[in-house]
């Protein structure tokens, strides 16, 4: 921005700082869009290059590289590499089995109606009489899940073997040329100690990213298809089948007039209010505090901390739970006892407290008792940054004769905005899917039928209603899905702002 | 006469400031206060010996200990108790070693595919959580198929994943000069080495800082917990917060409340002191991080 | 105790960004060498290559004529200091100094006998149970010093090891390191971007600038005979005096016009080394003097006629106590204007204020001139280039009066007062047409630099050894294949020749492969050095990659032996300069360049010296070989 903008008003310059946060978001959008664009054709040219020396490779290679184009690690095994070869050799041996005993089946199964929609699987659970018990009985059938999660396991297995072979086809060819060179290739002792250091990074990621791929991105993309299947509790498995359906369920959500369209708009509405409160209230209110007990002459400033602290170091089950419960209306009418919150203010202000009845009672209560859950965390985190703004800050402003509210407004609040504007973000995405604040104090509710369906209730966030949707009593897997991905949109968009504006990417290698 | 009114100017700038002070000190006082007061309402109430869910006073009119004593004798608290301690334990260990690992990776090895994974990684954490939950449950179903309700479902779910949370960890081994590992290297130490004897040793605090939220974590767990143990009829199986919530479901919450109360004060009791005892760590890790967002 | 040598080394990052260009140097046994230049200059990548922190793009890095390219830093046989020291914090000094010896499994008596030796040497054996977080920066250098002491290295490197500590410490530091490279007897290679520290320490300074070097030389080589404007500038404090001007010459006066509006005029003895094309009054070229050379006129010192007067206008006055530094201008009416801005180091009591306006004296015998395009010097020590004015006439050339029969192939039609180029290294003293007078001798470095007379022009020659004497008459030749005429298009004849091809290799049976250069259909046996050298820089790729042969001309034989023909072409060209004749042979479509006496259209067999050979990697244009 350049300097021109201070010759205007304050409002005006508000006003142009705003647009210009808008417009840099909306390039921000763009860039990222364009990276994309670069990000894929460099995938292809990358894939590209990749078929003309897989070719190139295997017209020039000699005999023994030939054939481990079909028998992976044979030129391995014969060029000094023994280990290794054997690796390569099991790997492909125990592909093809597990191909053609098991995966294959279920990604034919899975492929069959993947484009035009229809059934996942072939024959579903059926009832025959039998005769020698007298009963009938359950011909157990396809399992439309299993399907679905084994088909996207196989098409991971496919992808890395893919990527293994051709590794293991490229690197044929290397040690037939090491040899021709006379360079000699690395026996399985040079591997190891490379594992150790040059190649350390496979030795460290190994066994995590096994984890992550197994029991988050397999799952994950297992259920982000599951959102264009109609899987819900009247196609449970296994007693049914389930179709794929396209975008079906998409529309269904997205569309303003069915009961479940009305119901998700709310209920995203709801979250975003309370993102919003949630973030804010307790960010503000936080450095408030964090300005308070750090102010010069305060004394009783580690108690002060401790006692405030001691909400987050709780367990939040217990200490929500309790919260819920001291604000719970007890017979839902005056007088009639209930927590003990609702209690004193029956007493004192002679009113009675709908928490749990009245929705906008409930949202209100639910954003003061995450005020107190949330605003000890972020008076930490201030603490912790308001001590490191440098102290000469200060003094010059004291100098120019700036007043302690005049300090805090041109020192102290641009410097922690600019500093903790990631962080905000990053607790509003996380606000965003606050499970617990919501699930534990009120679980939801209230309800509203004619406002709400499909198990949602009034103070329901996006995630909750997931929960709800994918455990009790509206099993609804499908639709819970959809609204992940909606959640995964919305996180990643304001993700997306964080980024952009955030220094850590763009100067990643400064920092060392 | 000019001394004077300075001396008056400056008496007043420092009796502004002792009110200033003061008034601080006040409102402190309040806040922390009413901060404080429903812990202290779930301490008295375990002492209550009133049965109920709701009592009209604060404090309760008779103390006693019975409330604890049927904890551990009457309910299965004390193996709740053990469940989660146990998960807890093994999945921090699992977790704090996947962190470590791949942040050191990530901040300090340059590799051809490091970037794409971070990326993919980034993208990944967007998700919510427990959306793939309804798939790792059939998937637990499949790899332990005879007793997928169980701990090891519950260490599995809570550290598989562990790999997705290494940011904070790197944003420190990143701060760690390079010069450094340069220095290891010249002095002929491998990779390996030079992660454990050099930047390990100096990573105390982030070490104690992932150790202290990966303990946490599964221990304050309820969410996971509810999922994968759903429609269990065991409830030995339970963890501390799965039991603890069933004992506030309507038709419990009457005979309940006070031993929940009392049983929350020995799941909050350690968790709190350890919490205090290392608030230093958990500070630097979470300014840490929140400033590199 | 070891000999460094770099060939041709490259770095770079990405493909195409190249953050080190062609370094070249041989560092000898118990040198002291500083890279110095600005941030960003290469210096401390080039330093971080032969500590093996990087790898060489390309070049061939040798420690003790040991290829060190593909070895590990702990392999080197080096150590490094580095410029935050990079101690370890959680280790004491003891442990610090350890550890490399740890590292290799050295039995801990061992250990202890060398760290405990090391630390004494540096003074810090009260200190060897302390953390480096309780030392003070002077002591933790020491014991950056000590870790790399302690693996008894063959090369010390040094990255900025002082840019973190105070001036005074850095000061005693620097003398500090300097008995260490004493006593260790040690190659020492020490990067900074001080000047000062360069000067002090180094025994050969690399200037470098941008990724290329820019001049090596010892440091008062470096402070008297700058070859550029780069190397002027950024050695010696306060900074080189540097004035824009023309120069133009009338008889045997020359006068420099600073832009300033003042003018030097001195006699043509003191500038002969400047060639006259650019005392045309119109070749802009910097004219710049230290203010070491640069005095006030005084009683004390008598003017030998080597000081020219001049005036300036006293700006600012920096008294440093031992000597005091003036700022003036030479332009009287522009006092703090930058142009005509002069810096002048005076004596200490001078009582001089600002406003006054004062004698100042050059010396003609210090000045530098540079070309303000290329920025290069073109009053260099030895001249590269004879540039002169002279005419042709019936195809002689006429140099003064004496004048030189030209070849056919330099059929050239008559001009009068053309400018020509003779290369310094192609005037052969000893016989020849031409004749001139030994004007005066210098002895620069091993080499003999003679100033021929012929009538007014002065000719310079270089010589290995000093042969003649002044005033004695010596007979000259010149070698007119490396003359140009630029008026007539007449240009040197290329001595490097260049051959596109690759490197292939040829199954001979099922283990054993050969190798061949192939340029065209030819093929070339390598010599196995080649082999092993093209390997190690480039791997199995080195089939894949396009490459460019260069040879010198003079490599290049013909030969009548079957068995030493390597290359095959026929002659389409002959040049017959009269003492040399050189031919064009043309082999698969390209042309090369050779000293042969041949006729058009003969068929010659060629006989190549692969051991100069250089072998360039034609796509990211670096010489591999």
């Amino acid at each position: 921005m350049n300097f021109e903008i201070y010759k205007y008003s304050l409002p005006k310059r508000i006003f142009i700082r705003i647009k210009s946060f808008f417009k840099n978001i909306g390039i921000g959008f763009i860039n990222f869009f364009i990276n994309l664009g670069k990000l894929i054709k460099s995938l292809f040219s990358k894939i590209n290059k990749g078929i003309k020396n897989f070719i190139y490779n295997f017209k020039n290679g000699n005999m023994l590289t030939k054939t481990s184009y079909f028998v992976m690690g044979l030129s391995h095994l014969f060029r000094g590499q023994i280990v290794r070869g054997l690796i390569y050799l099991i790997l492909q041996i125990s592909f093809i089995t597990y191909i053609i005993l098991f995966g294959g089946n279920y990604l034919s199964m899975f492929f069959e109606n993947f484009f035009i929609g229809g059934h996942i699987g072939r024959n579903e659970t059926s009832d025959f009489w039998n005769d020698e018990l007298g009963v009938f009985d359950k011909v157990a059938g396809d399992n439309s899940f299993h399907i679905v999660l084994y088909g996207i396991l196989s098409l991971f297995i496919i992808i890395f073997f893919i990527m293994v072979y051709l590794s293991s086809v490229k690197e044929s060819y290397k040690l037939e040329q090491n040899e021709i060179i006379k360079k000699e290739n690395n026996g399985i002792k040079k591997d190891i100690n490379n594992l150790l250091d040059n190649k350390f990074h496979n030795t460290l990621l190994i066994v995590p990213m096994l984890g992550l791929f197994l029991f988050t991105v397999v799952p994950l993309v297992t259920m982000i298809l599951i959102a264009f299947t109609n899987y819900d509790a009247s196609h449970e498995v296994p007693e049914h089948l389930f179709s794929w359906v396209g975008f079906a369920n998409f529309k269904e959500m997205f569309s303003a007039n069915s009961s479940l369209g009305a119901t998700f708009w709310r209920v995203l509405g709801w979250t975003l209010i309370w993102a919003v409160f949630a973030t804010f209230t307790s960010y503000f209110f936080g450095m408030i505090l964090a300005l308070l007990i750090n102010k010069k002459g305060i004394k009783l400033k580690k108690l002060y901390r401790t006692l405030f602290v001691a909400t987050i170091a709780v367990p939040q089950f217990v200490s929500l739970l309790i919260m819920s419960k001291m604000l719970d209306t007890g017979g839902g009418t005056f007088g009639s006892g209930g927590g003990v919150i609702t209690q004193v203010i029956e007493r004192v202000f002679n009113y009675h407290l709908k928490f749990g009845l009245d929705i906008n009672t409930t949202r209100i209560c639910i954003i003061l008792v995450n005020m107190w859950i949330g605003v000890p965390y972020s008076m930490l985190m201030c603490s912790g940054i308001l001590m490191n703004i440098p102290e000469d800050l200060y003094e010059s402003a004291r100098i120019d004769g700036a007043s302690g509210i005049r300090r805090f407004f041109k020192i102290t609040l641009p410097y922690m905005i600019f500093v903790t504007g990631p962080y905000l973000i990053t607790q509003f995405i996380g606000n965003i899917n606050n499970f617990n604040v919501i699930y534990l104090l009120s679980g939801g509710g209230p309800g509203d039928p004619l406002k709400y369906t499909n198990g949602a209730k009034g103070t329901d966030l996006l995630i909750t209603w997931l929960y709800k949707l994918s455990l009790g009593t509206d099993r609804n897997y499908k639709l819970a899905s959809v609204i992940g991905i909606l959640v995964f949109i919305i996180s990643a968009v304001f993700s997306l702002i964080v980024y952009n504006k955030s220094s850590a990417v763009k100067g990643e290698e400064n920092f060392q | 006469m000019i001394n004077t009114l300075k001396k008056r100017k400056k008496r007043s700038m420092k009796t502004k400031r002792l009110f200033g002070v003061t008034t601080t000190q006040i409102v402190l006082t309040a806040l922390s206060i009413i901060w404080i007061i429903p812990l202290i309402y779930l301490f008295v109430q375990s002492f209550r010996a009133e049965p109920g869910a709701w009592s009209p006073t604060f404090f309760p009119k008779t103390w006693t200990l019975d409330n604890y004593k049927k904890l551990f004798t009457e309910t299965k608290f004390l193996r709740w108790y053990g469940n989660t301690l146990l998960v807890s334990i093994i999945s921090c260990i699992i977790t704090t070693i996947f962190v470590l690992a791949v942040a050191y990776a990530f901040s300090r090895i340059r590799f051809k595919s490091r970037k794409p994974m971070m990326n993919i990684m980034l993208i990944l954490g967007m998700f919510p959580g427990f959306m793939s939950m309804s798939a790792v449950y059939f998937l637990l179903k499949i790899l332990l198929p005879n007793n997928y309700q169980s701990l090891a479902s519950l260490i599995i779910v809570y550290s598989a994943g562990a790999a997705l949370s290494y940011y904070i960890a790197k944003g420190f081994f990143d701060t760690v000069p390079k010069s450094l590992d340069e220095a290891a290297r010249i002095d002929g130490a491998s990779r390996f080495r030079t992660f454990y004897k050099i930047i390990l040793p100096l990573s105390k605090s982030i070490i104690i800082y992932t150790i202290l939220i990966s303990f946490i974590a599964p221990w304050c767990d309820f969410i996971f917990v509810s999922f994968i143990m759903s429609g269990v009829p065991d409830t030995g199986m339970y963890t501390v917060a799965l039991g603890m919530y069933n004992w506030l479901e309507r038709e419990q919450i009457q005979a309940y409340f006070t031993t929940f109360c009392a049983a929350a004060v020995i799941v909050a009791l350690p968790i709190t002191i350890l919490f205090m005892w290392l608030q230093k760590y958990y500070v630097e890790g979470v300014t840490g991080g929140a400033v590199k967002g | 105790m070891a000999s460094l040598s770099l060939k041709h080394i490259f770095k770079v990052y990405n493909g195409d960004v190249k953050a080190v260009n062609d370094f070249s140097m041989d560092i000898k046994d118990h040198e002291f060498i500083v890279f110095v230049g600005p941030s960003g200059c290469g210096k401390s990548t080039t330093l971080r290559m032969i500590a093996g922190l990087e790898d060489i793009t390309a070049g061939e890095l040798k420690i003790d004529n040991e290829v060190v390219n593909d070895f590990e830093p702990k392999d080197r046989n080096i150590a490094m200091v580095f410029q935050n020291y990079a101690l370890y914090p959680h280790m004491t000094v003891y442990e610090n100094m350890a550890f490399s010896l740890r590292t290799a499994h050295v039995p801990n008596d061992l250990i202890y006998e060398k760290v405990t030796e090391a630390a004494k040497i540096l003074g810090i054996t009260e200190y060897l149970d302390r953390k480096p977080k309780a030392l003070s920066g002077g002591q933790r250098q020491r014991v950056a010093l000590g870790r790399a002491l302690v693996r008894n290295p063959k090369v010390f490197l040094l990255d900025e090891p002082l840019s973190n500590l105070d001036a005074k410490l850095r000061t005693q530091m620097r003398t500090e390191i300097l008995r260490l490279h004493e006593r260790l007897k040690t190659t020492f290679i020490y990067v900074t971007h001080d000047q000062v520290e360069a000067m002090t320490m180094g025994t050969r300074i690399v200037v470098m600038k941008d990724g290329y070097i820019k001049q090596i030389d010892t440091p008062i080589n470096l402070y008297k005979y700058p070859n550029n404007m780069f190397v002027a500038g950024f050695i010696g404090t306060p900074q080189m005096n540097f004035f824009d001007a023309v120069i133009s010459k009338e008889k045997d006066i020359v006068t420099y016009h600073l832009e300033c509006g003042t003018k030097i005029t001195m006699d043509y003895t003191y500038t002969n080394k400047v060639p006259l094309k650019y005392m045309d009054n119109n070749k802009k070229v910097i004219f710049g003097i230290r203010p070491d050379d640069v005095r006030l006129k005084s009683n004390k010192y008598t003017n030998d006629g080597t000081w020219i007067s001049l005036k300036a206008i006293v700006s600012v006055i920096e008294v440093l106590g031992g000597e005091t530094i003036i700022y003036g201008n030479l332009n009287l009416n522009t006092i703090d204007s930058e142009a005509g801005q002069i810096i002048i180091k005076a004596e200490p009591d001078s009582l001089i204020k600002r406003g006054d306006i004062i004698d100042i004296e050059l010396s003609l015998n210090k000045f530098h001139v540079f070309d303000k395009e290329t920025e290069e010097s073109i009053k260099k020590r030895i001249p590269i280039n004879n540039i002169i004015n002279c005419n042709i006439k019936n195809n002689n050339l006429i140099i003064e009066n004496e004048s030189l029969k030209l070849p056919k192939v330099l059929n050239v039609s008559d001009i009068n007062n053309t400018e020509i180029t003779i290369p310094v290294k192609s005037i052969m003293l000893g016989s020849g047409p031409l004749t001139a007078k030994v004007e005066s001798i210098e002895q620069i470095e091993d080499k003999v630099l003679y100033y021929l007379k012929i009538n007014d022009l002065i000719l310079f020659a270089e010589e290995q050894m000093k042969k003649y004497k002044i005033g004695e008459v010596v007979k000259l030749n010149i070698d007119l294949s490396q003359v140009s005429i630029p008026e007539k298009d007449i240009y040197p004849i290329n001595l490097e020749n260049s051959l596109n091809g690759s490197f292939i290799k040829e199954k001979v049976n099922k283990k054993e492969y050969k190798f061949y250069i192939k340029i065209g259909d030819i093929k070339i046996s390598p010599t196995n050095v080649i082999c092993e050298k093209l390997f190690t820089c480039k791997g199995h790729k080195i089939f894949n990659t396009p490459l460019v042969y260069r040879f010198n001309t003079l490599d290049i034989v013909v030969t009548k032996n079957s068995n030493l023909c390597k290359l095959k072409g026929n002659i389409i060209e002959v040049y017959d300069y009269g003492n040399k004749i050189f031919s064009k042979v043309n082999i698969e479509d390209e042309n090369i360049i050779i000293e042969y006496n041949g006729t058009i259209n003969e068929e010659v067999m060629l006989d190549i010296n692969l051991d100069k050979v250089t072998i360039i990697d034609k796509k990211i244009d670096i010489i591999i070989v």
